[in-house]
């Protein structure tokens, strides 16, 4: 499986008033063709400043302070703002949150979907509209020809969501990034988006970065999958491999948190205490340390690296689940 | 507190204390206009259409449904922020739809709506202090100087630390601004609270750390909830009984397990099934009942049941017929021609 896309000790850095927010501190990952990575964590940890650093889109003041990004090969980083314009859309692209707010309400979302074809394919207005009427159909719009005349007010939720992906397909990028493509969606029809996502890079061998909070929908889509914690990678396994065998405690407190289905309504929820670190300042230790049940001296004396025994899983923690004192799981974690 | 079933059908007066909150037959429509200046009214959002069900002293009752399917409108309905077009609500022994005016606004004290955004709910220019004092000085209750004592009281309740006063809502985190927004509710000493969403703005650890939160209070002042959610997992952990909304009908209703286990409406199953699951080897072997289509318009509803249109066992009897609620066990009832469970 060749590589789409490497990330390696990526540090996006963001400029503020007072101080330098560290938001992304050298993150490094891998996605292969027709391959979902998984990038789950808190809000404020990262994950989104990291996709957004792969197409250069930084809010004021965010710049990549080291690393690489490359596409097939290419580093991003050092591109100017006209080659990112021939790389955003065209080879990478990416599925926001909210369809609501992605779209342009001014225009028929036809006219959306050919306006990036016509810019980045060379083709003319009636081959740019052919082509968004086959997107339209692709995604699974019902009554593509009529919908193609829409304005986005017109449709539903659902619907909405479906052109967004209609729009980041259209010129087959090689990457996708899907940052929270179901968040603002119901749960029948966030199974319905997430069922089209895993057809379509199926059948369009593309990589894809799904970024979500949501363990639940992580489970399902994801090959692998990197837990975020405090703008650093925490844990990363197959997803299998994640949820059967998980080292890191946070990556345990996560899923203990989550009411499950056969959870004893009697018995408390587990939560994680306290919040994470102020990014402006990162401390030396063990970022998750003041949070941590198992934490010791060692944690918060020196940060722990990526490791472990296991190469295919590596973890950064001192005191893995299930070897140092740990000796029940939490909760009702299985 | 004796048998407190939703009895739909049942046209007698309620016995005094036998539900602490009861809706019976529950309607409510926002006119649609067209024309700048006449507004003439072209038809009707049909967001409540006959609901009933109850609610007991204590108990949390969880409200599910998709978005648009009429359980905020209910919700809002509960609390008389709202009129209805018909119907009673009754709550603690009195026809509460019936009030108005100063009497509503006494009562009004008893019921209150917690709201799902902590960002948008709580106003940026008050401190946390005032915030919370001022359902007291709405109500004219005590002194400046014994509000004063309560508010401390009610930040020590919810977990925050009494300097909390003096702070805008801007220099907290998402779960310590729920936390005020308890403070907020709790300020009157509530009997019954209505949280619409308490949850879903917030990230999964501090998630549990509010659901958690609601469990406490609630023993600790015989609270009763209702909370109405998108979410299946956390009203299912939170909740005693829940009633499932479908298009502003209630389709099923049933103690929180029993539904989980047994759900015999397809609709309440297809909502189940859809939960991301955090376990691989369960979530990739759903195999394909993802339930296809969004929900139809509330204007023109489909006729008969109004999930036919979604419905893997739709017959032609769906489009003709509306099903009543039918009993599928103790407290168990489900509006379908072709349950998944035999009728009880």
């Amino acid at each position: 499986m060749a590589d789409v896309l490497e990330i390696e000790s990526l540090k996006t850095h963001i400029r503020q008033r007072h101080a330098v927010v560290q938001a992304v501190d050298g993150v490094s990952l891998t996605i292969g063709e027709g391959e979902t990575l998984g990038l789950v964590g808190e809000s404020g940890c990262g994950k989104t400043m990291t996709g957004m650093s792969i197409m250069k889109l930084l809010p004021p003041g965010g710049y990549i302070a080291g690393g690489q990004v490359r596409l097939n090969g290419r580093d991003l980083v050092p591109l100017g703002e006209r080659e990112m314009r021939h790389v955003r859309g065209n080879e990478v692209a990416v599925i926001f949150q909210d369809p609501m707010t992605s779209l342009n309400p001014t225009m028929t979302v036809g006219n959306q979907i050919a306006e990036g074809v016509l810019i980045h394919k060379g083709v003319n207005r009636s081959q740019a509209r052919t082509r968004a009427l086959e997107v339209l159909q692709l995604v699974g719009m019902p009554r593509p020809e009529e919908r193609i005349n829409y304005y986005p007010h017109q449709l539903s939720g659902g619907l909405r969501q479906r052109v967004v992906i209609a729009l980041a397909l259209a010129c087959e990028p090689k990457l996708v990034i899907a940052d929270e493509p179901t968040t603002a969606l119901d749960v029948t029809i966030q199974a319905q988006i997430l069922d089209l996502l895993t057809e379509l890079k199926q059948r369009l061998k593309m990589a894809v970065l799904l970024i979500t909070h949501d363990l639940g929908v992580i489970a399902g889509r994801a090959d692998r999958v990197m837990v975020m914690y405090a703008g650093k990678i925490v844990e990363t396994a197959t997803t299998s491999d994640l949820f059967a065998n998980r080292h890191h405690p946070y990556t345990e407190a996560l899923l203990a948190s989550i009411p499950r289905l056969d959870q004893i309504q009697t018995e408390p929820l587990y939560s994680i205490p306290g919040l994470p670190p102020d990014l402006a300042h990162p401390p030396t230790w063990c970022r998750f340390q003041p949070r941590c049940r198992y934490a010791t001296q060692l944690c918060r004396d020196s940060e722990p690296e990526l490791g472990g025994a296991d190469p295919g899983h590596p973890y950064a923690c001192f005191n893995p689940v299930g070897q140092v004192g740990a000796s029940a799981p939490v909760g009702a974690a299985t | 507190m004796t048998t407190t079933e939703a009895t739909p059908a049942s046209g007698a007066a309620p016995v005094p204390g036998a539900a602490f909150l009861e809706l019976r037959h529950v309607v409510k429509e926002f006119p649609v206009t067209a024309g700048s200046v006449l507004q003439r009214k072209v038809g009707s959002v049909k967001a409540v259409s006959d609901v009933s069900f109850s609610v007991r002293k204590g108990e949390t009752f969880g409200l599910v449904g998709e978005s648009g399917c009429g359980k905020t409108t209910l919700g809002r309905l509960i609390v008389a922020l709202d009129t209805l077009d018909a119907g009673q609500i009754w709550f603690d022994g009195s026809e509460f739809s019936k009030l108005h005016g100063r009497e509503l606004r006494h009562r009004r004290r008893d019921l209150q709506l917690m709201f799902q955004d902590p960002y948008a709910s709580l106003d940026p220019r008050m401190r946390v202090g005032t915030i919370i004092r001022e359902p007291l000085a709405v109500q004219r209750i005590g002194s400046r100087k014994e509000q004063d004592a309560r508010v401390r009281e009610l930040l020590q309740e919810v977990g925050l630390s009494p300097k909390a006063v003096d702070l805008y809502p801007h220099e907290f985190s998402g779960g310590q601004r729920q936390r005020i927004g308890f403070a907020r509710v709790l300020t009157l000493n509530p009997k019954l609270i209505v949280a619409d969403e308490p949850v879903s703005a917030l990230d999964v650890s501090i998630r549990s750390q509010i659901l958690n939160l609601m469990n406490t209070l609630q023993e600790r002042h015989d609270l009763t909830y209702i909370v109405i959610s998108h979410d299946l997992s956390v009203v299912k952990y939170i909740a005693n009984r829940i009633g499932v909304m479908y298009l502003g009908k209630l389709v099923e209703v049933g103690p929180s397990q029993v539904l989980y286990d047994h759900a015999a409406h397809p609709y309440t199953a297809g909502l189940i099934d859809a939960i991301p699951i955090p376990d691989p080897a369960v979530e990739r072997n759903k195999g394909d009942n993802t339930m296809q289509g969004e929900l139809p318009s509330a204007v023109n509803p489909p006729s008969g049941c109004r999930f036919r249109t979604r419905c893997p066992r739709v017959q032609a009897l769906c489009a003709e017929a509306e099903p009543p609620l039918r009993s599928f066990g103790p407290e168990h009832l489900a509006a379908c021609h072709f349950p998944l469970q035999p009728a009880a």
